[in-house]
Parts: C-alpha cells; sequence; structure tokens
C-alpha cells in the first residue's frame, strides 16, 4: 500500500506542475488532460482503491492550481473515473491504438464536463482549439504510460 | 450499490461548484492558493534559469541591467504621462461647461513583473509576483504601457492574479474619446487581440480608429484610461445595436511588467 501511496503522489506532483507550467497560448489550448492521463494510469494500473476520493482530491487540486472554478476539474475526473472502472477490463484485452481510443474517449467526456460547467458560469464562449485537446490527450497515452512505469519499475500489484 | 460512490463524489463536486460560483469559498481558496505558493515558483524556475542564462551570457550584463531598470522607469512614466493627458482633457471639456478648476489626482503605483499568462485554457488570466504584502488588493487595474490590461481578482501575500480585459467574463464600461458615446465591452473567447463593444445604438457615431477609454460608470474602473482601438463596425438594420470590435491597446504577449494602480475606487 506504501508503494501505491507513493504512486498517487507522484501523480499528483507531476499532473499539478504539468498543468501549470508556462507555455505560449498556443501550445496551451493543445495540451493534454495531464490530470486525466496520469489519473487513468493509477486506475487501471495501480489501484482502484478509493478511487473516487482521489479523483475529488486531485480534481480541486488542479482547479486550485489554474484557479478554475473549484470543482469544475474534480467533477470531470469523477466522471471519468467512473467510466474508466466500468471498462477497465476490456481496456487491458484491448491492443495499444484501441486503449487510445479509450482514452480519446474519456478526455471527451471530460472536456465536455470542463466546457458545461464553464457554460454555466460565463456562457457559450471558448476558444474552439480546445476540442482537440481530448486528441492530444489520447496520443500522449502511450508516452505517460511508458514514463510511469519506467520510474516505478520495482512496483508489483 | 456500484453507484453510491460515484454519486457521493459527483453531488460533492457539484456542490463545490455552486459553492464557488456563488463567491463563497473565496476565503478557502485564496487561503490553498498561498499555501500553494512555491508550485508556482518551481513552475516558473525553468523559465527564470532561461532568462538568468541569456542575461550572465551577455558582455553588456551592466547595461542590460542599466537598461531593463531604465526601461521600468520609462513604463511608469508612460503610464502616468496617460493618467496625465486624460485629465487635461477632461479638465478642459469641464473648464469650458462648467468654468470650473479641477484638480488632478495623484495616483499610488506599482511595478509587477508578470510571472505567467493563461494557465488555464478556459480564461484569459495572468499571475504577477507582488501580492497583498505589496499593497496589492482585489479589484484594483492593471495598465501596460498604453492601456488598460486587467483587473486584479485575486491577491494571495506573493502573488496576484489579474483577469484580462479579453477573458469573456470581464466587462468594462467604456466611452468613446471622441463624443463620450457609452458601451461596456466584453472579451472573445476565441481570439485573443479583440474585444466587442456592446449597447451602442444603431444611430450613434462611431468611426474605424476611435479609441474607446474607460468611462468609469459603475465604480469597477477609475475612468480615462484607453482600452482599445475601433477596427470593424457592423451596423445591421434589424438589430438595434452596433456590432463593434476593438483592438485592445495592449498586446498582452509583448509585456513583461505591468503596472497596478493602487488606489481602489
Amino acid at each position: 500500500m506504501q508503494q501505491e501511496s507513493k504512486i498517487l503522489l507522484q501523480i499528483i506532483i507531476i499532473s499539478g506542475f504539468l498543468s501549470i507550467i508556462p507555455m505560449p497560448d498556443a501550445i496551451k489550448n493543445f495540451e493534454p488532460f495531464w490530470s486525466l492521463l496520469f489519473f487513468s494510469y493509477w486506475l487501471l494500473y495501480v489501484d482502484d482503491h478509493a478511487s473516487y476520493r482521489y479523483a475529488l482530491i486531485l480534481g480541486f487540486f488542479i482547479d486550485i492550481l489554474q484557479f478554475n472554478i473549484l470543482g469544475q476539474s474534480a467533477l470531470a475526473l469523477v466522471l471519468s473515473t467512473f467510466i474508466i472502472l466500468n471498462f477497465k477490463k476490456s481496456f487491458h484485452i484491448s491492443n495499444k491504438f484501441s486503449k487510445q481510443i479509450y482514452i480519446l474517449l474519456v478526455a471527451i467526456i471530460y472536456l465536455l464536463m470542463m466546457m458545461l460547467v464553464n457554460f454555466i458560469n460565463t456562457g457559450y464562449d471558448f476558444n474552439y482549439l480546445i476540442i482537440f485537446s481530448p486528441l492530444t490527450t489520447a496520443i500522449f497515452w502511450p508516452i505517460v504510460y511508458f514514463f510511469m512505469k519506467s520510474i516505478n519499475k520495482n512496483f508489483k500489484k | 450499490m456500484q453507484f453510491i460512490k460515484p454519486l457521493i463524489a459527483f453531488f460533492i463536486a457539484i456542490i463545490i461548484i455552486l459553492l464557488d460560483i456563488s463567491n463563497n469559498l473565496n476565503y478557502i481558496k485564496k487561503t490553498i492558493s498561498t499555501v500553494v505558493t512555491p508550485i508556482y515558483f518551481l513552475a516558473d524556475f525553468p523559465n527564470e534559469i532561461i532568462n538568468w542564462i541569456t542575461d550572465i551570457g551577455s558582455e553588456r550584463e551592466n547595461l542590460t541591467k542599466e537598461n531593463r531598470k531604465l526601461n521600468n522607469e520609462f513604463l511608469e512614466l508612460k503610464t502616468k504621462l496617460q493618467i496625465h493627458n486624460n485629465l487635461i482633457l477632461e479638465n478642459e471639456k469641464l473648464s469650458k461647461l462648467l468654468n470650473a478648476s479641477y484638480k488632478i489626482p495623484e495616483k499610488k503605483i506599482k511595478l509587477a513583473k508578470i510571472n505567467s499568462i493563461s494557465q488555464s485554457r478556459l480564461k484569459k488570466e495572468i499571475v504577477i509576483n507582488i501580492g497583498s504584502n505589496k499593497d496589492i488588493l482585489k479589484s484594483q487595474i492593471a495598465l501596460g504601457a498604453n492601456g488598460v490590461v486587467g483587473q486584479v481578482i485575486q491577491s494571495t501575500p506573493f502573488y496576484s492574479r489579474i483577469k484580462l480585459l479579453t477573458d469573456p467574463t470581464q466587462r468594462v464600461p467604456v466611452k468613446n474619446s471622441r463624443n463620450g458615446t457609452r458601451g461596456l465591452t466584453k472579451g472573445i473567447a476565441s481570439n485573443d487581440n479583440l474585444i466587442k463593444v456592446e449597447f451602442i445604438t444603431n444611430d450613434v457615431d462611431v468611426k474605424l480608429g476611435d479609441i474607446f477609454i474607460t468611462s468609469g460608470i459603475g465604480g469597477s474602473y477609475p475612468s480615462g484610461y484607453p482600452v482599445g482601438e475601433v477596427i470593424d463596425i457592423i451596423k445591421d438594420n434589424d438589430d438595434t445595436f452596433l456590432s463593434i470590435h476593438l483592438k485592445p491597446i495592449e498586446n498582452i504577449n509583448e509585456l513583461e511588467f505591468v503596472i497596478i494602480i493602487l488606489d481602489i475606487l
């Protein structure tokens, strides 16, 4: 369990850090949903115990860091967690490309939730380039997977 | 049973969102933001390193420092000049109308460095390197050398957040500097270089190149600061209002420093 906690801490720190690292606006719009990517790794390969609690914690943390409406990322992560846990078995028997499709679908739902909360707060106005974020999230999935796997070589479930 | 946990988490998130939208979590957010300040410094660290290496690699290091210092001073003076020029114009108008004298108020200002721009892709904000420890407070306004940049929306002891004019939720009461026609600006999320001006009726005289300045109505912004230049006017006879687009006077991507006006209205 100690090792799981260590990985969770890694996920919170790395995804938090990547979410606020200064970038030009043009790149920022295409940026993957880092918290979703790293938390998906946690749910799929480490542990799904108390997953909703951790989804809320990570979501609130990201919202604070990114100055979002508090609960916006948390809500999107909770919904994404629900979907990931439901397709977890079929995900593991899929090939690499299908895994990316699964991540793409979850990222689309994540984006829709983020935009829904934004719509309630500010109205229907957003930079349309943001719709590419789920795509980059799916593209980055193998990189995040191998990165997390390589820094946690000793981890055995 | 399997739906209970996600439902509870879902409702917790919804409740927190509603509380935050209704501004009931400001204090908690501010406190947590202060606690996580070191993370921002850490995230900005590579940027600082690059700047430092660039500076140290230069043979004209001292000249660079001197130049930066003079540029900062120049920026401050230029900002003061904006205030001054607008007040003179205002003074002339008022003097003509009322035959009255007009005293130019002194403004206290603070220079701040921009740490990062738009951390969230759904908002247009910047983070500056000074906060409540340097008298920066919520609702103070930020200026560049040429005009308004935005308004402070959160101030922690070590940094502050400024919502830019171009944010879709930022509305600024403005007036045409040529004839005093009043309207309200609104940012456009999909375009960083455009601001809409709303509620100006079809029959009003607005020309390309007109400069809109803050009108001061509503009390959230002081009056007389340049906001944008008219670059597009669409007149639709079926619509009561003109569709006016401004190019912001300040290009945020070219700014390194901003001036914060410390007086709150």
